[in-house]
């Protein structure tokens, strides 16, 4: 809800700084972004109360002194004859209908109405709407306007017998379902009630004489309708979170004052129905209790101040009970009374104290870590995936609202997932590929057929170093590396090219197995190298092609070695992303090692040119022939 | 030259592979809170309406159970968990206090955009015993985000609202570089009516819990912008932890 600072501090006597006020409501538990002079407050949803100047007020109150002088028209008023029927008086226990005609239509408004519309960049309708609008704001009361010559002569409040056609005063078209609360006039709806009023009846510039309705809507009435038909309605969002039962008929009488201040009033009346009245409510006063519940003692004093700041009535001779104000549906028990004291303390302002849970626990490596550790030892990475496919097997569990269609049943196999996620490192130039995912699957039985399987996929080299560079992922490999983690024959399966679009053409092997079918061989005592508090800090990825070059380094001279691995090693520059030794050739019969380097090039910005990765290389080649019994064959 | 007797072998550099940062995060997380005396449990993550809403006091009406914020599943008959609250209901049912219990994993919303994912991981965590009060539930919240983030880290408690909380906090730390308040996670003081859904005599005992998403944290704790890259299976992205 966006508010002025100007509207607020209209009531407030002493100076408002906007962003003391930030903080403030900040510790009031309502967060807000400053945006020149608006503040706009997240209100959360138990907190309809403070969706207005009104509310926003009341919480000011334990903070700085405020007026309380709101003008409303205090003079008695007519009764109206309406024919209406509240057929749904367990949705609207109480409803009041104000007749108002006016003599002229007012060409320009007070400075405080005028502002509402400059300050938050609201756009006028007509004045009876402008009005109502502001009310709204100001009190957080929605009130809804009919022009009443457009009015039938019967007004009927119910749950829709059946399926409508229904045009909203914002021209949107929609298709009423049947028990939707509405207002008809006794055949045609004209109101969705609570939420937006009607073409037909809706209120414009030429507007003199209006039926005014204030009502107490029951939220479970009109919660889900703004979503349901896709209706932006500030009154809909204010009933789905209450509003102030008491509020309705003052909420009238400040509608009065402000049109009398702008017209000559020719008619008004008014029609009250109300089946419930409200029912004040009180809970027990149990100062300790709320004590006990935050952890610190509170003065006698400053807790029935802080409450009755807030509009409770709580007194040390009121027979210990509190009562609570009507717009404050939301306190049902002690806990509620704790909130509202520590909001006012502050929730930062109370001191912590010391918690030891009398529980001794040790933490022992389970399974799966352990598995985790192991793979990871061995080259492999952890993939997580979402479970959603278009996949449907005899086993597949359907989700009844999809995020698409593509998503509309859970996975029974980890293999499709992994499959894309090689498929995207392949195409991403990745030549040795080495996945796990460990997951729930579920079947049809739902949480009664959960299993919890491990996938493993792999392809291309075996490693990036002088031995394995050459050789590539098979079936003795994956073997080998099960073999440390279970005794028994798990089926590996080469997955066929044909699934996969890409250009590699390595063989893929894939292994899916229960993780309660492991059988550890390996000790593993401790996952602080991978799982740890850390700093580990992210570097961008790049999503341009990366590009090699390999060079063949000849040395004549042992010694040399370490000083050409150093030079190598410690060569920085920020296109150099990875370098490695790929070949190692000895020939102890002359005493020569030839050592092949891969150096691979990748840019965050662009794609690289061969002209940029020479330059590199070959101030890489000069450093290196410096040293003396290192020769690069070639060159 | 070279000796011709012994060969030589540089130091074979094998690639190691990776542990989910995500995983890293939860389980470092999880390790921590078991030394502080909470014993995991685990769930469904497919659940009823019943343990996932209702006995959370998540009343019918609550936007949250609406069919556009919530996966349903099987004709309606159940829902993808979209907490790891249910975890903690069904064994506040089995046990009686004092208990302290945390459980983590994957939760589910109807959301798919830059910054809401559909899948992300939770960790959640409760204490029931006769004595519990929101002082040391800050307690434990300093020490749990003094643990992640450094002793030095300053932290802002706010009043929120979840319905199986009263009263409840968000916490936000502060990240001085940017002078930025950022939301860490949720917490409060167990509503009486969800220890009472779990037969448990709310006059004597009180109850302190607290959640946070994983995705956030490792965010925050990587510097990592963009919470899609986590589930993108990257090999430049994982072999970064």
């Amino acid at each position: 809800m966006k508010i002025h600072i100007d509207h607020l501090s209209s009531f407030i006597n002493n100076r408002l700084n906007i962003n003391d006020l930030s903080k403030l409501l900040f510790q009031l538990g309502h967060e807000n972004e400053i945006d020149g002079g608006i503040i706009d407050i997240d209100i959360t949803p138990n907190r309809g109360d403070c969706l207005s100047l009104n509310g926003i007020k009341r919480e000011l109150t334990n903070f700085y002194e405020i007026k309380d002088d709101l003008q409303i028209f205090e003079k008695d008023i007519k009764e109206l004859k309406l024919d209406f029927t509240n057929e749904a008086e367990e949705d609207c226990p109480h409803i009041l209908f104000l007749l108002i005609e006016i003599e002229d239509i007012p060409l320009e408004y007070s400075s405080y109405l005028e502002n509402y519309f400059k300050d938050l960049s609201i756009k006028k309708n007509n004045f009876f709407t402008d009005v109502s609008n502001y009310i709204s704001y100001e009190l957080g009361q929605p009130t809804h306007c009919y022009d009443f010559e457009k009015m039938g002569k019967r007004l009927v409040l119910e749950r829709a017998k059946k399926e409508s056609n229904f045009k909203t005063l914002t021209n949107q078209e929609i298709s009423l379902k049947q028990n939707d609360l509405v207002f008809t006039d006794g055949s045609e709806v004209i109101n969705l009630a609570g939420v937006m009023g009607g073409r037909s009846t809706s209120c414009d510039m030429n507007s003199k004489k209006v039926l005014i309705e204030s009502a107490f809507f029951q939220p479970e009435a009109i919660i889900g309708k703004s979503i349901k038909y896709d209706l932006n309605s500030e009154a809909a969002y204010k009933f789905e979170r209450g509003v102030d039962p008491l509020m309705t008929e003052t909420a009238l009488r400040r509608f009065i004052h402000i049109v009398e201040e702008h017209s000559k009033i020719k008619k008004l009346s008014i029609f009250r129905n109300i089946s419930s009245p409200y029912q004040s409510k009180s809970i027990e006063k149990e100062k300790s209790r709320v004590e006990d519940i935050l952890g610190f003692k509170i003065e006698n004093n400053k807790f029935d101040e802080i409450l009755n700041n807030l509009g409770f009535v709580a007194s040390f001779d009121a027979a210990n009970d509190i009562l609570i104000p009507s717009f404050r549906s939301d306190i049902v028990d002690q806990n509620h009374i704790a909130e509202e004291i520590a909001r006012i303390i502050g929730y930062d302002n109370i001191p912590p104290e010391d918690l030891k849970i009398p529980f001794n626990r040790s933490h022992s490596l389970k399974r799966e870590e352990k598995l985790k550790v192991y793979l990871a030892d061995n080259g492999f990475n952890e993939v997580i995936n979402y479970p959603f496919t278009s996949e449907e097997t005899q086993n597949s569990i359907c989700i009844d609202n999809p995020l698409d269609s593509n998503k509309a049943f859970l996975r029974t196999s980890l293999l499709n997932s992994l499959i894309n996620n090689l498929e995207y490192n392949e195409r991403r130039q990745k030549d040795s590929i080495k996945l796990f995912e460990i997951s729930n699957l579920y079947g049809v039985e739902g949480s009664q057929n959960q299993s919890r399987k491990i996938g493993m996929i792999a392809s291309g080299r075996i490693d990036h170093n002088y031995r394995d560079f050459n050789r590539f992922i098979d079936r003795d490999h994956m073997i080998k590396v099960l073999s440390g983690i279970t005794d028994n024959d798990f089926y590996i399966q080469e997955i066929s090219r044909s699934l996969v679009d890409s250009k590699s053409k390595t063989k893929i092997y894939y292994a899916e197995f229960n993780i309660e079918d492991i059988n550890f061989k390996v000790k593993n005592e401790s996952i602080d190298k991978y799982v740890n508090f850390e700093e580990t800090t992210f570097t961008e990825i790049s999503d341009y092609p990366s590009i090699y070059r390999d060079l063949s380094f000849l040395v004549k001279d042992s010694s040399s070695i370490e000083i050409l691995f150093k030079a190598l090693e410690s060569f920085e520059e920020e296109i150099l992303i990875e370098r490695f030794i790929f070949d190692l050739y000895q020939d102890t019969k002359k005493n020569i090692i030839k050592i092949g380097y891969r150096f691979i090039f990748q840019s965050k910005e662009k794609t690289l040119t061969d002209l940029e990765v020479d330059k590199v290389i070959n101030a890489i080649v000069k450093s290196s022939l410096t040293i003396d019994g290192i020769e690069i064959p070639g060159i | 030259m070279p000796d011709s007797k012994d060969s030589f072998s540089p130091e074979l550099n094998k690639e190691i592979g990776s542990y989910h940062p995500i995983n890293q995060t939860k389980d470092s997380i999880m390790n921590l809170l078991i030394s502080f005396g909470f014993e995991i449990i685990d769930g469904p993550e497919i659940e009823t309406e019943e343990f996932n809403f209702d006995m959370l006091n998540i009343k019918k009406s609550h936007p949250a159970r609406q069919m556009h914020d919530t996966f349903y599943v099987n004709n309606k008959s159940k829902v993808l968990r979209t907490h790891t609250s249910p975890v903690q209901i069904r064994s506040m049912l089995d046990n009686d206090p004092p208990f302290a219990f945390i459980s983590g994993g994957k939760v589910y919303r109807k959301d798919d955009d830059s910054t809401h994912l559909p899948m992300f991981h939770q960790i959640e965590g409760i204490y029931v015993n006769e004595d519990v009060n929101f002082a040391q539930l800050k307690h434990l919240i300093f020490s749990i985000t003094q643990s992640i983030f450094g002793k030095d880290i300053e932290l802002r408690f706010r009043p929120s609202f979840f319905p199986f909380t009263e009263p409840s906090a968000e916490v936000d730390i502060l990240f001085s570089e940017k002078n930025e308040w950022l939301e860490i996670l949720g917490c409060g003081i167990v509503n009486p009516k969800v220890l009472e859904n779990c037969n448990i005599d709310s006059k004597q005992y009180k109850g302190l819990a607290f959640g946070l998403g994983v995705e956030r944290i490792a965010m925050l704790k990587y510097g990592i912008p963009d919470i899609r890259e986590f589930y993108k299976s990257n090999l430049d992205f994982l072999n970064q932890f």
